[in-house]
């Protein structure tokens, strides 16, 4: 809910003068011309001025404007609805508002201002994230319009929707698992993983782990025990790193524009879809997840595991917002040791890659997540088809290299003639296993 | 993902452009009804179609008293039907002109804030009809004029322009 409070100052529209001065002619000309029917017209005019005059605001007009949104979620049309209630003093008769629903589409109203002025808007939910609902600036005007005031400073109303959670193909993990507990096989010899191997027992060895049958088998000289040693389960630590720099859609014309009824789904869409997809997926298996922001430059979510951890992840995911190109880091922020990083970028511009890169040297696994849609090309001018296929030719040569560097690349967003989402996802699970 | 348009809705609302086209419907009708010279006619036409386009440049005023001195060309008569046509379409104009000025042309308008105008417009025009019947009862019997109203009316008027002017003066001090 938005609240805001605001002091506007009152003035003459000028009908004020305009009835004043038409009257006082006419009245005057009636008089002059001895037309009492003509002086009788003068009137209503002056009498209408007179109850202005009389009734007219003095000072400053208090006003408190509350927007109240929602994000509902009924039949197949998900929405943002905004409710707008605007009070003031008595003398404001109407309300003015000049808004813009939704980012995009302006609209006047003229609200009964003492009635709490109700208006309510309702936005198509297109996009996930931070969504405009709501903007206004609204000025009170007096009986009839004889006073006016000057507009009130604009007034936002947004709201955050969370992405769709898809599930996750398939949980890859990373080049080394750490810690003793936790829901994936280690190589380690530990407890809780599968069996190993059959062993001498030794100093430090349960006595529960003592197998009878095995040492009844095995044993040469009294006093011999041989014990069954599994492995040990182990935590993973994703880290999620979003590159926040642009915000493409599937309209390759509107890239310019920006205009967010008209771009389709966009990068940033798919960042999030993916983002959520990784968190819930490795925190609902008590994995450890971190969450970064290229373009912040700075950690967002510490790495942690456990319901209230997504909950937070889930959160700052929805809140993710373009930033434009951000900081040009010289070297890879640090990541969590042997930690499997997932880099969420449309690879535009060289800094995700090379980072990228940069932590495959290291030795971590690295994703590289394609959060570009499919583009549709439909509109551009010939001098825009050529510059975009330049772009995306760039785009693939850095792909490329990266591929090259030892990054492993996803495309998110399925399209026709490519691998789907779980294809890809597959092999690379296989590519572990291996 | 839904294709509809972002859209507001105000209970009970129309678009706000009836007011802009009121200004423009009185001010024709009156000008066809009043203005019988042609060359005013047109002039008259002309304001009309400038108050309902472009509510900021004032000229509803100006047609107004273009109209009011289109009556001097009739006689003040009681059975004539166009003074008290005039008188209530003048007014009606000034109302919505004066509204226009507030109101945008493309948008909707909350239903109640029209009924409170008319309210208002009624309250301070029946009995200005009264008025005008009675005065023309009176002081127009078969078509006379009343020559001594000239010093009585400067008088009133004097006293009328003290009133509204001398609280703006004294607020001002």
């Amino acid at each position: 809910m938005s609240r805001t409070q605001h002091a506007a100052l009152w003035h003459a529209s000028g009908s004020l003068a305009g009835a004043v001065i038409v009257g006082v002619v006419v009245l005057g000309t009636g008089l002059v011309a001895s037309r009492p029917d003509l002086a009788c017209l003068a009137v209503p005019l002056l009498v209408w001025a007179a109850w202005s005059w009389q009734g007219r605001p003095r000072g400053e007009a208090q006003t408190e404007c509350v927007i109240e949104t929602a994000h509902r979620v009924t039949g197949e049309s998900p929405c943002l609805t905004a409710a707008l209630r605007v009070s003031s003093d008595e003398l404001a008769e109407f309300v003015h508002a000049r808004t813009l629903v939704g980012g995009t589409h302006r609209r006047n109203a003229v609200l009964d201002g003492r009635s709490e002025a109700p208006l309510s808007a309702v936005v198509p939910a297109r996009h996930s994230g931070p969504c405009e609902v709501l903007a206004l600036r609204y000025r009170l005007v007096s009986a009839d319009g004889a006073f006016i005031t000057d507009p009130t400073p604009q007034q936002e109303a947004e709201r955050i929707i969370r992405p769709q959670i898809v599930p996750l193909p398939q949980l890859l993990l990373p080049q080394r698992l750490h810690g003793l507990t936790g829901t994936h096989g280690s190589t380690r010899p530990g407890d809780g993983g599968s069996f190993r191997d059959i062993a001498l027992f030794a100093p430090g060895d349960r006595l529960r782990r003592i197998d009878w049958k095995a040492t009844a088998r095995l044993a040469r000289r009294p006093g011999d025990l041989y014990v069954r040693r599994s492995f040990a389960t182990s935590d993973a630590t994703a880290v999620i790193v979003m590159d926040t720099g642009d915000e493409l859609g599937e309209v390759v014309a509107e890239w310019t524009r920006g205009r967010v009824d008209k771009t389709g789904l966009t990068s940033m869409d798919a960042a999030r879809e993916a983002a959520a997809a990784i968190a819930v997926a490795y925190t609902q298996s008590g994995d450890q997840v971190a969450l970064q922001n290229l373009a912040l430059g700075s950690r967002q979510v510490r790495r942690g595991s456990g319901d209230r951890h997504r909950e937070r992840l889930l959160a700052t995911i929805a809140a993710t917002r373009p930033h434009g190109v951000g900081m040009t880091h010289r070297r890879a922020p640090l990541v969590a040791a042997g930690a499997l990083v997932f880099v969420l970028s449309t690879f535009f511009d060289g800094e995700a890659a090379t980072l990228a890169a940069m932590w495959s040297a290291v030795g971590h696994r690295v994703l590289a997540v394609d959060t570009l849609p499919p583009g549709n090309r439909a509109g551009l001018t010939p001098e825009q088809a050529t510059a975009h296929t330049i772009v995306m030719m760039e785009r693939e040569d850095r792909l490329r290299d990266m591929e090259a560097a030892g990054v492993r690349i996803v495309r998110w967003a399925d399209a026709a003639g490519l691998p789907s989402r779980n294809a890809q996802f597959s092999a690379l699970a296989r590519e572990r296993a291996r | 993902m839904t294709k509809s348009k972002p859209s507001i809705r105000i209970a009970h609302g129309i678009p706000s452009a009836t007011v802009h086209i009121g200004v423009g419907a009185v001010a024709v009708l009156l000008s066809m009804a009043t203005v019988t010279v042609p060359f005013w006619l047109i002039v008259a036409l002309a304001l009309a179609v400038a108050a309902a386009a472009a509510p900021r440049l004032h000229m509803a005023w100006a047609l107004m008293v273009l109209l009011a001195f289109a009556q001097l060309s009739h006689p003040p008569l009681l059975t004539d039907w166009r003074p008290y046509v005039l008188m209530a379409g003048l007014h009606l104009l000034h109302v919505l002109a004066s509204m226009s000025l507030a109101v945008p042309l493309r948008g909707r308008i909350a239903l109640s804030v029209l009924g409170r105008t008319l309210r208002r417009y009624l309250v301070i025009q029946l009995p200005a009809q009264g008025l005008l019947i009675i005065v023309l009862a009176l002081l127009t019997p078969a078509g006379v004029h009343a020559v001594w109203l000239a010093p009585v009316g400067a008088a009133a008027l004097v006293a009328c322009a003290a009133t509204l002017v001398l609280p703006i003066v004294r607020d001002r001090e």
